[in-house]
């Protein structure tokens, strides 16, 4: 009987409440209010989603990109060895026929507001002269120009409309993959930057892990604080918390207190491989393994280590598992733009599986002005950037970055003996392949003077706290100048030794100074007032 | 040189030295790309009428120069009225989805209000939706979809009574609007003139004629920008600072953005100007007498949106006619219309185009059977779905698709 009544008092509530909704917001509303029950129904959704999945591969094989769906193509994967110049510039002339041409042609009302004339060259010259070399060789340089230009007119915005820069971007993505041990499930995007990738990775996991978890009411990320400063910028960004775990005394993150700081609204752990700080690996494995159990993403930033850390393992050095052979990793970020020899603007950023991916592309169904989704931070994404990324990693091949890691390495491995030999100075825990940080062995020695000294002698010092060293990433621009830095390295540290009262002036004297600050707050107002009046025309 | 005093330059100079890492955007090691920055902000900012107040930065493109202005907008309202508990928008429906995109990224709402009849921004709406948690007002000179600017003054002046920052997206006619204002064309006020305007977007990669990759934030004052700025102070690494999403910023779109403004100089963008509103006049007045079409709304400057006048002719199956014989038609929905973009390569298409036009249409009067077929089919279909909730899952499902390697 009182079973009944609930019935039936349930009934007629929810009968009000659609009656209500059908009379106060119309017949379009209700609708859409019946549909949104109906999927809540099990099963309806992954119904919906699979024939949704049909409609979108046959509506993609009957459209301009049905030639690049090729039923058993073998997997993209990095080439062996360097493609010659001549075979790429013939694939250029083929890419190129698959665009629109929108100054032959004329016929696309939006994308490219630029002509290919005297304007456009002399903007070209202009960019050539301000975009950094991509550091590598001049035949690298020249190539990946070759491309960026050849490309540099188009805009990423359509893959409809540009289905050449498409096919570039998704095959950068799966050199990469394959290059990060990923499997053929192993998906993602191209970016203009590690910062993108970053912030990509940070909001996908935050919608993921919303997804999964809806009652979290303030998500947070677990991260030692030797993590790019690009997380602690996504989390302000997207209204989320960072809690910062410490290092250990060798500089790699504390894995038992990465699971202490873990909580109920935790949605992502991010480990670095390595931090840039002292190009010291994080224990990813452990990491891993503490983030399965726990059932936590965890993104691995290679910003930095992606395209180095690979080769210099398959030279021999010991390398740590850091990339997809470890199973609790969920995500990767990699920059094509540094060790990867291309123009600046490029990086990766790998997900899993498709599924997770999906939380990082954004869509709109409502505008206007069109059906509008978008796979990254930008909308308009410049054509050149994707094409010189693309040209970069098969100009190269596996032989070619084993051929730089090779040089690299070699200046690496001969900075670092010299230097633990110099009175005075040691290397920050161990770190792994091209960089490492430089620090005071000896409490007479400020490392800091020891920076302002090298800058008086021509070197720009890239310069750490907390510990004070300096970090210094060996480059291809460093061949041939390891001697001279060596000798003034020492010639400078003696010089600091024998003159302690440095340490109070320069920048030395800055960072003592910083150092003694207790609150970090007004420093970084500082950050924010030098910016502003930086970039400001006077 | 900071310009202020010895001192403060060599305090000042010391901390440049203290810091920045991983920023290809130093500004002491790349001066000359800093200069380059900062005069293309300021051309941009007088230009668009702004004073000597007026501040900004350079960006990627219009989706983080919207982007920014959002985020900015939402820590200078937090700031401004602690008590805020989610932040929201308020903005008419055809404003551009990168700030719905920005809405999303941020964690606020966005309460779209609708356009009147003449697809202009509905100001009443606009006063009635807005609430005690509103940080921002967005407007569009003009909006994409249909060319048409919002009413700036009012909303500005609106603004100014509510307290409220407004942006205006002026991505698209930012570098157009006023050369054809200086044209003699009637362009009603849409940029700093209006007191209630706090913040403007402009892409130079548009009509500004640069390579792709630049576009511009201006905000009202250097206070309110600062609001955009990330500074960190923690790092081992180092200060970190960061004006704008990128970290790394590749010096070449700044040169080029600086050397494409440079290059042309008013004279330059009057005559562009001058060259592309009178193909969008003639192809504007042609359109209008072809039987079954119409304009929607009074699109300005240089673009327009077809629409049916005819409810025997589907716009939708006129595009698909139109793709056959080579043109890539960008389509509007809710109404269905086409937007048209009047762009340097069309110089001397415009004949061919409206020929084509013409025969198109009349063939999809003739054949009514049309509408249900193409990609005209599949719009009519989408618009009678209820919940857009499936379209975006398609939308998402269609990009997971595309951007996978096969």
């Amino acid at each position: 009987m009182m079973f009944q009544l609930i019935e039936h008092v349930v009934f007629t509530l929810v009968l009000a409440v659609l009656i209500n909704v059908y009379y106060r917001k119309g017949p379009r509303y209700f609708l859409k209010i019946i549909v949104l029950a109906v999927k809540e129904l099990p099963g309806v959704q992954t119904l919906i989603d699979q024939v949704l999945k049909k409609e979108v591969t046959s509506f993609v094989k009957s459209s301009t990109l049905a030639q690049d769906v090729v039923a058993s193509k073998p997997r993209i994967v990095l080439p062996k060895s360097a493609f010659s110049s001549d075979d790429l510039h013939v694939q250029m002339g083929n890419l190129l026929k698959r665009e629109c041409n929108t100054q032959e042609d004329g016929n696309v009302f939006a994308y490219t507001y630029t002509m290919k004339d005297e304007h456009f060259k002399l903007q070209e010259e202009a960019f050539d002269m301000f975009e950094e070399k991509t550091g590598h060789s001049a035949e690298q340089d020249k190539i990946v120009k070759e491309f960026f230009h050849a490309f540099m007119h188009e805009n990423a915005l359509n893959p409809m409309i540009f289905p050449a820069l498409r096919l570039m971007e998704t095959e950068v993505v799966s050199m990469t993959a394959a290059m990060l041990n990923g499997d053929r499930e192993v998906v993602g995007f191209l970016t203009s930057g590690g910062t993108e990738s970053n912030l990509m990775a940070v909001k996908t996991f935050r919608d993921y892990g919303r997804a999964q978890r809806p009652h979290i009411r303030r998500p947070n990320i677990v991260t030692p604080i030797s993590v790019h400063p690009t997380i602690d910028k996504a989390a302000h960004y997207f209204d989320m918390d960072v809690i910062h775990t410490p290092m250990d005394k060798d500089f790699r993150a504390d894995v038992k207190a990465i699971e202490q700081a873990i909580n109920s609204d935790t949605v992502l752990i991010v480990a670095s491989a390595p931090q840039f700080c002292h190009s010291v690996m994080d224990p990813i494995e452990e990491i891993g393994a503490l983030a399965l159990r726990k059932g936590i993403p965890l993104h691995v930033d290679a910003c930095f280590g992606g395209f180095m850390l690979p080769w210099v393992e398959k030279l021999g050095y010991k390398i740590p598992k850091f990339d997809f052979r470890v199973p609790g990793v969920t995500s990767m970020s990699a920059d094509v733009h540094k060790y990867g020899y291309s123009v600046k603007g490029a990086s990766v950023i790998l997900y899993r599986n498709a599924d997770i991916r999906k939380h990082q592309i954004y869509a709109y169904a409502e505008w206007p002005g069109g059906l509008y989704g978008s796979p990254s931070m930008a909308g308009t994404r410049p054509g050149g950037n994707i094409a010189s990324a693309w040209a970069a990693m098969k100009a190269l091949g596996e032989s070619g970055y084993m051929g730089k890691a090779r040089e690299i390495m070699d200046i690496t491995d001969k900075m670092k003996a010299r230097i633990t030999s110099i009175k005075g100075l040691c290397l920050m825990g161990e770190p792994c392949m091209s960089a490492f940080a430089i620090g005071s062995s000896d409490s007479n020695l400020n490392i800091q003077a020891v920076a302002d000294v090298m800058e008086t002698k021509g070197w720009k010092m890239e310069r750490c706290q907390t510990p004070d060293c300096l970090h210094c990433s060996i480059l291809p621009h460093h061949t041939g100048k390891a001697d001279k830095f060596l000798d003034d390295l020492e010639a400078a540290t003696k010089h600091c030794m024998d003159n302690k009262a440095l340490a109070k002036k320069g920048t030395a004297g800055v960072y003592g100074m910083m150092a003694n600050i207790p609150d970090k707050g007004i420093v970084t107002d500082f950050l924010v007032e030098f910016f502003s009046e930086v970039y400001t025309c006077k | 040189k900071t310009g202020h005093s010895a001192e403060h330059d060599k305090i000042v100079k010391e901390f440049f030295h203290a810091f920045m890492h991983e920023n290809a955007l130093n500004p002491m090691i790349f001066p000359a790309l800093r200069l380059m920055e900062t005069e293309v902000v300021s051309m941009t900012a007088a230009m668009l009428n702004g004073d000597r107040e007026v501040v900004g930065f350079l960006t990627s493109g219009g989706t983080e120069s919207n982007l920014m202005a959002v985020k900015t907008f939402r820590d200078y309202g937090r700031a401004q009225r602690p008590y805020i508990r989610r932040p929201n928008i308020v903005t008419p429906i055809s404003v551009h989805p990168t700030i719905d995109k920005a809405a999303h990224y941020f964690d606020m709402d966005v309460i779209h209000t609708p356009m009147d009849k003449d697809f202009k921004a509905d100001v009443k709406a606009i006063e009635q939706a807005i609430n005690s948690d509103t940080v921002l007002i967005v407007a569009s000179a003009p909006q994409f979809c249909h060319s048409v600017m919002d009413p700036i003054k009012e909303i500005g002046a609106l603004a100014l009574r509510k307290g409220i920052p407004l942006h205006v997206d002026a991505c698209f006619g930012g570098f157009m609007l006023p050369w054809v204002e200086k044209l003699g064309y009637k362009i009603p006020k849409f940029d700093f003139r209006v007191p209630g305007v706090t913040s403007m977007s402009a892409d130079v990669h548009k009509y500004g004629y640069s390579v792709k990759g630049a576009s511009v934030i201006l905000y009202r004052n250097a206070d309110i920008r600062k609001h955009q700025i990330y500074a960190y102070a923690e790092w081992p690494g180092g200060l970190y600072g960061s004006p704008s999403m990128a970290g790394t910023r590749p010096g070449g779109n700044i040169a080029s953005a600086w050397a494409a403004m440079k290059a042309l100089g008013e004279s330059g963008y009057m005559a562009k100007a001058r060259e592309i509103m009178d193909i969008t006049d003639k192809l504007k007045a042609r359109i209008t007498s072809i039987k079954g079409l119409c304009l929607m709304g009074e699109p300005c400057m240089s673009a327009f949106a077809i629409g049916s006048s005819d409810s025997n002719l589907n716009i939708q199956a006129v595009a698909d006619v139109m793709e056959t014989k080579g043109w890539k038609m960008e389509r509007c929905q809710t109404p269905d219309c086409l937007h048209c973009s009047i762009l340097p390569h069309h110089t001397g298409k415009a004949d061919k185009f409206l020929d084509d036009l013409e025969a198109s249409t009349k063939h999809c009067m003739d054949n009514k059977a049309l509408a249900k077929k193409g990609t005209a089919g599949v719009y009519g279909m989408m618009a009678n779905i209820p919940d857009k909730g499936i379209v975006t899952d398609f939308l998402i499902e269609f990009f997971s698709e595309v951007y996978t390697c096969k």
